[in-house]
């Protein structure tokens, strides 16, 4: 065993291991940016694995017509279709009455609407080991796609772009613990967040967190996306309320969310690469987080 | 270029080919899949390689997996590189000196590395943190994996093993 240690072999993987602790140590400071082998192998797997779940998503689509009968397949895909357009009347109503009386209040009848900028893009990949079942997609950077570019669906919100190579990016899911999205009740208007937890991710619900504790919120609510942090615009909706309750401090409340989306199973997304306040700071609604958590605090402790 | 250099170049590309299929087959949506869990290919691949290949095809080849592992995944880039690769060469080298290359020693070494991969992964990722029900992590979602992968093990190992003799006979 010594002679290896001394042996030309033990150098050369040695030599490999810092190559790789560098590469580690690169991919610490940009996070996001994919690093030089990484883009390579990227580039080089991608079609296959484009081929891959095109072809593994036929075989699986045509044997499920046989292994399921055609209509249940049929009236599931009719019922979900009815729910999604039901949940955007509902979406639609509540902003717009919200519009109406704000907009009354400061008697402007303009409105302006976000144009949002999108792209299509496939699921070619999903990473056994991960377990928030964070994707990988076949469109990167050579299609305009960056760093923090929200995905979504026709359903509602999915995730976010974590990294992004030349012709691949990886989205990271709203039920992964790492991901926060500030949210709104659409029917209360009451502003929070939404992140990952372990024990409902499994179950492809996500929580509700910092809710104040006079909210008016409920089972059944829909959530969407309040657009404070710069990073989702406004009014994508990320789910219905399943369950209230109050943190164990008791200062605020929580919500469990059922997403509208199959995160687990959804093939095809699209990647939002440009929309109006883009970027803009998240400090202003930390703040106000941060104030009304202290103001929460401070009622309870009276 | 003498027969055996040309049958070692055709037999690590075939094995470098074959890694790349298994690594677009592990992270194809869908397939494979049994309530969600997904077993790890390469990993079992690249271990079957280093036990019948010894330390140094056994450390690239455990590179090359963990090059690819981390392509796909939402850990930090470099992260299974470095540690295939030991858990590769130190294979190679327990076959060298003290075990034989066995369906029962492939699936301690496959289970062995790949759970201390994921422990690390437990460890540093989530219990560090402090997120609430972590355990379940480790419980619900990496150890099926980690018993699922351990499943296609021997499958892997003996078309390995199939291709190593097959590749040494012809270099005879």
């Amino acid at each position: 065993m010594k002679e290896f240690f001394h042996s030309w072999v033990f150098k050369v993987l040695l030599a490999l291991a810092v190559i790789m602790f560098a590469f580690m140590l690169r991919a610490t400071v940009t996070m996001g940016a994919s690093t030089v082998l990484e883009r390579i192998v990227g580039t080089i797997t991608a079609p296959f694995q484009s081929l891959s779940a095109g072809v593994s998503g036929s075989v699986t689509g045509f044997l499920d017509q046989f292994l399921r009968a055609s209509e249940i397949s049929e009236e599931n895909e009719r019922l979900r279709e009815e729910n999604r357009q039901l949940i955007e009347q509902m979406v639609d109503y509540e902003n717009y009455k919200h519009e109406n009386e704000s907009l009354k209040e400061q008697l402007k009848i303009q409105e302006e609407h976000p144009e949002w900028e999108m792209m299509t893009a496939s699921v070619i990949g999903r990473d056994p080991a991960d377990q928030f079942y964070s994707f990988t997609i076949d469109k990167g950077t050579l299609d305009g796609i960056s760093y923090q570019d929200p995905v979504v669906t026709s359903d509602g919100l999915v995730g976010i772009v974590s990294e992004v190579g030349p012709v691949f990016a990886k989205v990271t899911t709203i039920l992964d613990v790492r991901l926060n999205v500030a949210c709104q009740d659409v029917r209360t208007q009451d502003v929070a967040t939404v992140s990952g937890d372990i024990a409902l991710s499994e179950n492809g619900q996500c929580r509700m967190s910092l809710i104040p504790r006079e909210s008016g919120i409920a089972k059944g609510d829909i959530i969407q996306t309040a657009g404070t942090s710069g990073l989702y615009p406004q009014g994508i909706v990320i789910g219905r309320i399943a369950e209230v309750g109050f943190e164990p401090q008791g200062t605020m409340m929580y919500a469990v969310v059922e997403p509208t989306n199959d995160i687990k199973n959804v093939k095809d997304v699209m990647v939002i690469t440009s929309f109006k306040g883009q970027g803009s700071s998240l400090k202003s609604f930390e703040e106000s987080l941060v104030q009304d958590q202290s103001e929460a605090s401070k009622e309870s402790n009276e | 270029m003498n027969k055996r250099a040309k049958i070692m170049v055709v037999k690590y590309v075939t094995y470098s080919l074959l890694m790349l299929i298994l690594y677009v087959l592990q992270s194809t949506p869908q397939l494979f899949s049994i309530a969600g869990i997904k077993p790890i290919l390469v990993f079992p691949f690249a271990v079957a390689v280093a036990m019948f290949d010894k330390q140094l095809a056994g450390g690239l080849f455990g590179l090359f997996a963990g090059i690819l592992c981390d392509t796909s995944s939402n850990v930090l880039f470099g992260f299974q590189s470095i540690l295939y690769l030991v858990i590769c060469t130190a294979v190679g080298l327990l076959v060298v000196y003290f075990m034989q290359p066995s369906v029962v020693n492939s699936l301690i070494f496959t289970g062995c590395g790949l759970g201390f991969r994921l422990f690390l992964e437990y460890f540093f990722y989530y219990v560090m943190w402090g997120y609430d029900n972590s355990h379940l992590i480790l419980l619900g979602q990496m150890l099926p994996l980690l018993l699922y992968t351990l499943v296609v093990t021997p499958l892997l190992f003996l078309a390995v093993r199939k291709m190593h003799l097959f590749f040494e006979e012809k270099m005879e």
